[in-house]
C-alpha cells in the first residue's frame, strides 16, 4: 500500500488516528488512576486536555518547519547523523515499550477475567499477528483502522447510561474540594491515558491538509477529552470513593452495570471489542518503530517490522518479572513520554540557532 | 510470494507448538456444578461454615446438590468444596448470598463480599440477605409447591415493587454503601417459618456488622428518601369523632405512582438544617370511610390528612434514627455536598446527630378506582 511519501491522510483520518491512538489500555483504569482526586476526578481530563494542547504547540510549529519530514529525520538534519541516530534508537525503544504496555495491559485483563485459568501466550500471539499485518498495510491502513474501531467501540458510550442511572449525580459536588497536590498527583498518574497524540511528529509528513492539521489534532484529543469526563462522571456516579480507589479495572464493573433483557455478561463483550482500541494503539506505534528502523536503515524490509514485534512479544513473555514489566510500563515507558512531548522546544531552539526563525527547511 | 509463505509456515508451526502444553482439558458445561446459593454461618470469629446449593439439571424432577464446608475465607472454602462435589464447581452463575444473623453481627460480611467483589468470574446480578437462625437450614428446607430452592430464593429476591422496603443488594451495592462515607447500609432480612420464607423487615449495618432493624413501613419511607420512585403501598388509619359522638374508623391503602424527593442541606456546618421535600402521586386502592371523594371540600382534607400523616411518621422515624445515631436513608449525602475538606464518616455523624430536620410531603391523588 501507499509506502512512498503520499500525502494519504484526509482530515478525517488524521482526527480518527489521534483519537484512537489516544484512547487504549490506559482508559481501563482511568479512574483509578486518577483517584487521588476522590470524587473531583472527573474534571481532571480537562486540566490534562489543556496540558496536552499546550504540549501540541512545539510540536506543531517544529512540524510546519519540516513538513515533508518525520522526527527521525529532523534529528538527523538538526542533530547530525550519529548523535541523532542515537535519539532515534531511544525513540524505537520507546514505541516498542509502548507496544508491550498496550498488549500486556490488555491480555492482563483478559486473563483476570475471561482466562482465568490459562497462560495467555496463545491470545497474546493471536493479537500480535493481527498487530502486524495491519502495520504492516501503512500509516492509511492504520488509520482506516482507527475509523473502523470508532464506528465498532463508540456506540459503547451508550451503555454508560446503565451506569449513570443506578448512581447519584450529586455525588460530584462540591465542586472543587481538592488541594493541588493530588492534581498534580492525578496528572501525573494518569497522564498515560492521553499519549498517544505525540505520533502526529511521525505521521505529519503524510497529512494532506497541512495548514489545518492543528486544529484536527485538537478536535480529536478534545472529543478523547469529552469522552473521558463522560466515564469519568459515570464512575463518579456509580462507585463509592473507596471503589475507584481499589478497584484496578473500574470499566469492567461498570460494563457489568449494564443490564440487558437479552444478554448477560456483557463486559465479556465490552472486553472482548476492546481489542479494537488496543490495536489501534499498538499498530500506530509499531508503525513508528519500524519508520525509524528504515530511516536508519534506509531501505524497506519486512524484518524491519517484524523486529521489533519480537521484541515487543518476548518483551511480555519473555524472562521478565511480572513486577519488573509493570515499573517499565508505567515509569519508564511515562518518564520517556514527557521527554519526548517535551523534546520539540528544545529542537526548536536548536533549529532557530542553526537556521532562524521560523524558516522552513525542506 | 517466497516470503509470505515463509510467514504463513511460521505462524502454522507456531501455532502446533500449543498441542505441546500438557493442561487439563477443561470441563464441558455439562461437567460444571454451577452454584446458584451460598451460605455462610457463624462457626467462630475465625471460622465460617459455607453451604452451596448446585442445581442439577434432569428431564423430569429438578433436584438440589448441597455441600457443606468450614474455611475461613471463600476462596479456601471453594477449594475444600471442590473435592467433595462430583462436578467442578463454578461460581459464574452464582445469585443469592445468605447470611446468618449471628454471623453479620459478630464478625460482619465486609470480608466474605470482598473476596467474592474480588472474583471476576462471579457476576452483577447477585442478591445478598440476611436470614434469621442459620442459612443453612434455608438452603436445606423443603419448600412445598416451589420451584427448587435456587430458583425460588433467587425470584423471591428479585427487586419488586412489593418488596421494596430494603434496598436489594446486589454485591457492588452493598460494597458501595458500605464504602460510601454517607450512609449506614441494609439489607433483606428473611425469616424462615412454616415452609415459607418470607421478606420480613430491613436489616440495619454499620460498615458491615449489622446492628438492628427497622420495618417494612419504615423501610418504604427510607427508600423513597433514598430516591426510588416506585414504593410499595401503604396503609393508613384515621380515627375520627363524629358529630353524633361516634367513634369511627377511616381506612386508606395508597399505592404510589411516583415518589420524587429531593434532600438539601441549609445552614452552617454547626446547625445544618435538612430539608427533605418528598412529592408523592398515587392511587387510593382501598377506601373504607365515610368520605365522598367526588366532593372536592371532603376530597382535599383526606388528602391534607395523608400529608400530615406521612410527614408526622417520617418526621417520627428520622428522629429516632438520629437519636440512635444511624443513618440508612443516606441524608449525610447533603450536608456532603457543601462541605469542603477532607469527608470522614465521623465528619458525617457528627453532623447528622446534630441536624435539624424540616419535612415538607405533597400528595397528589390521581384516581381512586371506579367508586366514589
Amino acid at each position: 500500500m501507499d509506502r512512498g511519501r503520499i500525502h494519504s491522510l484526509n482530515p478525517i483520518l488524521v482526527i480518527g488516528l489521534i483519537m484512537n491512538t489516544m484512547v487504549g489500555v490506559n482508559l481501563l483504569g482511568l479512574a483509578h488512576h486518577a483517584s487521588k482526586m476522590g470524587y473531583n476526578l472527573w474534571w481532571s481530563p480537562i486540566l490534562l486536555g489543556c496540558i496536552v494542547s499546550l504540549t501540541l504547540f512545539p510540536m506543531m510549529a517544529l512540524c510546519r518547519r519540516y513538513p515533508e519530514d518525520n522526527l527521525f529525520r529532523i534529528h538527523e538534519k538538526l542533530l547530525g547523523k550519529w548523535l541523532g541516530r542515537c535519539f532515534n534508537i531511544l525513540i524505537i525503544v520507546y514505541a516498542i515499550l509502548n507496544v508491550s504496555t498496550a498488549n500486556e495491559g490488555y491480555i492482563r485483563l483478559v486473563q483476570t477475567s475471561m482466562l482465568s485459568n490459562q497462560t495467555a501466550t496463545l491470545p497474546l500471539l493471536g493479537l500480535t499477528l493481527t498487530m502486524v499485518y495491519i502495520t504492516n498495510g501503512g500509516i492509511k491502513l492504520i488509520a482506516r483502522f482507527c475509523l473502523l474501531t470508532f464506528f465498532f467501540t463508540g456506540w459503547m458510550v451508550f451503555l454508560l447510561q446503565y451506569g449513570f442511572q443506578k448512581g447519584g449525580f450529586t455525588h460530584i459536588f462540591p465542586l472543587f474540594n481538592t488541594d493541588w497536590r493530588s492534581i498534580a498527583e492525578t496528572v501525573h498518574n494518569s497522564y498515560a491515558s492521553m499519549l498517544g497524540y505525540e505520533l502526529v511528529l511521525f505521521f505529519y509528513p503524510y497529512i494532506q491538509e497541512k495548514n489545518k492539521a492543528h486544529k484536527h489534532v485538537l478536535i480529536g484529543i478534545w472529543i478523547v477529552v469529552l469522552l473521558y469526563v463522560m466515564i469519568l462522571i459515570t464512575s463518579v456516579a456509580y462507585f463509592s470513593e473507596w471503589q475507584m480507589d481499589n478497584l484496578i479495572y473500574p470499566i469492567l464493573n461498570l460494563f457489568k452495570a449494564v443490564e440487558l433483557s437479552f444478554l448477560e455478561r456483557i463486559e465479556n463483550l465490552g472486553i472482548g471489542l476492546w481489542v479494537f482500541l488496543i490495536l489501534s494503539t499498538s499498530t500506530g506505534y509499531l508503525w513508528v518503530a519500524r519508520t525509524g528502523l528504515e530511516e536508519m536503515a534506509e531501505k524497506t524490509r519486512l524484518w524491519h517490522l517484524l523486529l521489533p514485534t519480537i521484541i515487543s512479544f518476548l518483551f511480555i513473555v519473555g524472562p521478565l518479572s511480572v513486577e519488573k514489566q509493570r515499573y517499565i510500563y508505567d515509569k519508564v515507558t511515562v518518564y520517556i513520554a514527557y521527554g519526548l512531548i517535551l523534546w520539540p522546544i528544545f529542537l526548536l531552539l536548536l533549529h532557530s540557532l542553526r537556521f532562524g526563525r521560523g524558516e522552513r527547511v525542506s | 510470494m517466497k516470503r509470505v509463505s515463509w510467514f504463513i509456515v511460521t505462524v502454522i508451526l507456531l501455532l502446533s507448538l500449543c498441542g505441546c502444553g500438557g493442561e487439563l482439558e477443561r470441563p464441558a458445561l455439562e461437567d460444571m456444578a454451577m452454584i446458584g446459593v451460598m451460605g455462610f454461618d457463624y462457626v467462630d470469629r475465625e471460622k465460617i461454615n459455607v453451604t452451596v446449593s448446585v442445581p442439577v439439571p434432569a428431564r423430569n424432577k429438578e433436584t438440589t446438590q448441597v455441600y457443606s464446608t468450614n474455611a475461613s475465607m471463600t476462596s479456601e472454602a471453594m477449594l475444600n468444596l471442590a473435592t467433595k462435589a462430583d462436578r467442578t464447581m463454578s461460581l459464574s452463575q452464582l445469585r443469592v448470598i445468605l447470611f446468618s444473623e449471628e454471623y453479620a453481627r459478630k464478625v460482619g460480611i465486609g470480608k466474605v463480599i470482598l473476596d467474592l467483589y474480588r472474583n471476576p468470574i462471579v457476576g452483577e446480578n447477585v442478591y445478598i440477605a440476611v436470614v434469621q437462625g442459620k442459612a443453612k437450614d434455608v438452603i436445606k428446607g423443603t419448600y412445598n409447591h416451589r420451584p427448587e430452592i435456587n430458583t425460588y430464593l433467587n425470584s423471591l429476591l428479585r427487586p419488586r415493587v412489593e418488596t421494596a422496603f430494603s434496598s436489594f443488594a446486589t454485591i457492588h451495592d452493598f460494597v458501595f454503601m458500605m464504602t460510601s462515607n454517607t450512609m449506614d447500609p441494609n439489607l433483606p432480612y428473611l425469616i424462615h417459618v412454616n415452609g415459607e420464607i418470607q421478606i420480613f423487615k430491613a436489616a440495619l449495618f454499620r460498615v458491615d456488622r449489622m446492628i438492628g432493624f427497622y420495618s417494612q413501613r419504615e423501610g418504604k419511607m427510607v427508600q423513597g428518601f433514598l430516591g426510588r420512585e416506585r414504593l410499595p403501598r401503604m396503609s393508613f388509619e384515621f380515627q375520627h369523632v363524629t358529630k353524633t359522638g361516634k367513634k369511627q374508623t377511616e381506612r386508606v391503602v395508597f399505592d404510589f405512582v411516583r415518589a420524587k424527593t429531593k434532600v438539601r442541606s441549609e445552614g452552617s456546618l454547626k446547625k445544618p438544617v435538612i430539608h427533605i421535600d418528598l412529592r408523592v402521586r398515587g392511587m387510593l386502592v382501598g377506601y373504607s370511610g365515610s368520605k365522598d371523594l367526588e366532593k372536592r371540600a371532603q376530597f382535599r382534607t383526606l388528602v391534607q390528612e395523608l400529608e400530615k400523616r406521612i410527614k408526622k411518621e417520617s418526621m417520627e422515624m428520622l428522629l429516632r434514627f438520629q437519636k440512635q445515631g444511624v443513618d440508612p436513608a443516606q441524608l449525610e449525602e447533603s450536608i456532603r455536598q457543601k462541605y469542603h475538606g477532607k469527608w470522614t464518616r465521623e465528619t458525617g455523624l457528627a453532623l447528622y446527630k446534630k441536624a435539624k430536620f424540616n419535612v415538607k410531603v405533597h400528595v397528589d391523588i390521581v384516581g381512586f378506582g371506579t367508586l366514589k
